[in-house]
């Protein structure tokens, strides 16, 4: 990653995201950030980490640290990571509903809905 | 690098997309859903034809992403600020049984995740069955304790299985430890290490009182050298006996202005990330911060009725667990969600807010504040968050009462 935050970010992001994020990968990471492809679309909104408190929803105001590229980098690269997950999830789609959601690759279950 | 598969909902602007490994749930656009491979929905046509006949207005998403599971009242301690009520003699518990029922329906309405809370809920011998059926239902379970009671063998059980667990702290000093009456600190230092040992991610949630605010530093300090993950700091709210004590050990106005500005410094010395809540909005907001990096980060205010709700430890949702409900049962929030006043009475703030929330910058963003703490102040929850610096200024300005100030009264009976 790119900004001087990086050991603010949760571990498991920083090294998923660091394929997707240009500049920092190497020739393994490479490889897989071809294979996520170039993602269509963009990401609205994101959360990072999980929430266990059981009233309250915290979200990390690290965001705030960083410079506008840092952040930009940081929707760029896990929208890379999204697509690639999808495109290497190769699950079969669980239990959708006729409202949608599902888990893995998703699409076959739709054409139903 | 390939983890977990992720899981998806559609939504009227495209769809939510979960990871667990790493922790991530993203709002993404049409486009970016019809680009992984899902189909176009149903749902998209609706919302179309909704904007086209001018009633699109719809804030909330099609479901909770996140609900608050209260598991059970009992609790070994009895903190005098507990919003559950929670204490040694609580008894109302909801069955095995009617928890899986519970998380079978909302794993059905398309929830991501749960946070289960008491009360202590390592009293409960079933902790680990309830969280069990959630991870089978695809929900992951995340957890709320004071560590009071934990074993290696539970911590063992837990690895793989929580998302992430936190344990409840005071503060570290000696005079704080009991600043609510029980030394939960202790329970926390025993625990830590625990929870660390058997590779369960956790972090520390620590209740921001002005008492506890000026010693932050020595938490976090902690927390950095015990591993955690983060530290969550959770705004005090008049709920549960908290009521009783609110007045007393709520923010002042000088450490509601502090707080934003501590807690990135805070930060930055102890390389801690740092959480604050939904209700910790107005504190963010007064300094005005860039809307746009808080909208993409989901550092936003209340989000009770929008994409989050609360399941009381007698069963019934509401749409936030610091807010009472109506009574009704938590296996039928699902279809409860688009019609419920529980859920109603949150979503309307912005459509018509009072000043001086209607000239705000930051009104779709903060969302008005806390309702808990408006109800409790003003006994409106259509009001504005008294304690909001801008609206404590506004009143001041007027010549009305600053709710938020030292010499205010609660305006519902406690």
């Amino acid at each position: 990653m790119t900004h001087d935050h990086d050991d603010l970010l949760d571990e498991r992001l920083r090294r998923a995201l660091a394929p997707f994020a240009s500049g920092d990968a190497d020739a393994g990471d490479a490889e897989i950030a071809e294979a996520g492809a170039r993602p269509r679309g963009r990401i609205l909104r994101m959360r990072m980490g999980f929430n266990p408190n059981s009233s309250s929803v915290g979200t990390t105001v690290v965001v705030f640290l960083w410079t506008m590229i840092g952040a930009s980098t940081v929707l760029a690269a896990t929208a890379g990571l999204l697509a690639y997950r999808f495109a290497n999830a190769g699950a079969s789609p669980d239990e959708a509903d006729e409202g949608g959601g599902g888990e893995g690759a998703g699409g076959e279950e739709e054409a139903a809905a | 690098m390939s983890g977990r598969p992720p899981r998806w909902r559609y939504e009227r602007f495209g769809g939510i997309i979960a990871l667990e490994d790493p922790p991530v749930l993203a709002h993404v656009d049409r486009d970016f859903i019809r680009g992984v491979g899902i189909a176009p929905s149903p749902l998209w046509e609706r919302a179309d034809a909704d904007e086209a006949a001018g009633e699109a207005d719809v804030e909330h998403l099609s479901g909770p992403v996140e609900v608050h599971l209260t598991l059970t009242r009992r609790c070994p301690m009895k903190c005098d600020h507990c919003y559950t009520d929670s204490g040694p003699e609580a008894t109302d518990e909801r069955s095995t049984a009617d928890l899986r029922d519970e998380i079978d329906a909302l794993a059905e309405a398309g929830v991501f995740h749960l946070a289960m809370g008491g009360g202590e809920p390592l009293l409960r011998d079933d902790l680990i069955e309830v969280a069990r059926h959630a991870r089978a239902r695809g929900v992951v379970p995340n957890l709320t304790t004071t560590g009071a009671g934990l074993t290696p063998a539970k911590a063992a059980a837990m690895a793989g299985l929580f998302g992430k667990v936190n344990l409840s702290v005071d503060g570290v000093r000696e005079g704080l430890r009991r600043v609510f009456g029980e030394d939960k600190t202790s329970h926390a230092e025993r625990a830590a290490p625990i929870l660390r040992a058997a590779g369960v991610a956790f972090g520390l949630n620590v209740v921001v009182t002005r008492e506890t605010f000026d010693h932050l530093d020595e938490v976090v300090a902690w927390a950095s050298r015990e591993g955690a993950e983060d530290v969550e700091l959770l705004r005090f709210k008049p709920a549960g006996r908290g009521r009783d004590v609110y007045l007393r050990h709520r923010l002042d106005e000088p450490r509601r202005r502090a707080l934003f500005p501590r807690v990135l410094e805070l930060m930055r010395r102890h390389r801690v990330p740092l959480k604050l809540d939904c209700s910790s909005a107005p504190f963010v907001a007064v300094h005005a911060p860039d809307r746009e990096r808080m909208d993409q980060f989901d550092v936003v205010g209340c989000i009770g009725g929008m994409s989050l709700a609360g399941i009381d430890a007698d069963g019934t949702f509401s749409a936030c667990s610091f807010y009472p409900g109506r009574g009704e049962a938590g296996r039928e929030l699902p279809e409860r969600w688009e019609s419920s006043e529980a859920f109603a009475e949150f979503r309307r703030y912005t459509k018509a807010p009072p000043e001086p929330c209607a000239g705000c910058a930051y009104l779709e963003t903060c969302r008005g504040g806390c309702r808990a703490v408006a109800r409790f102040l003003t006994d409106s929850v259509d009001a504005p968050d008294p304690e909001c610096l801008a609206v404590a200024a506004w009143h001041r300005e007027r010549g009305l009462p600053d709710l938020g100030g030292d010499d205010a009264v609660a305006r519902v009976e406690v």
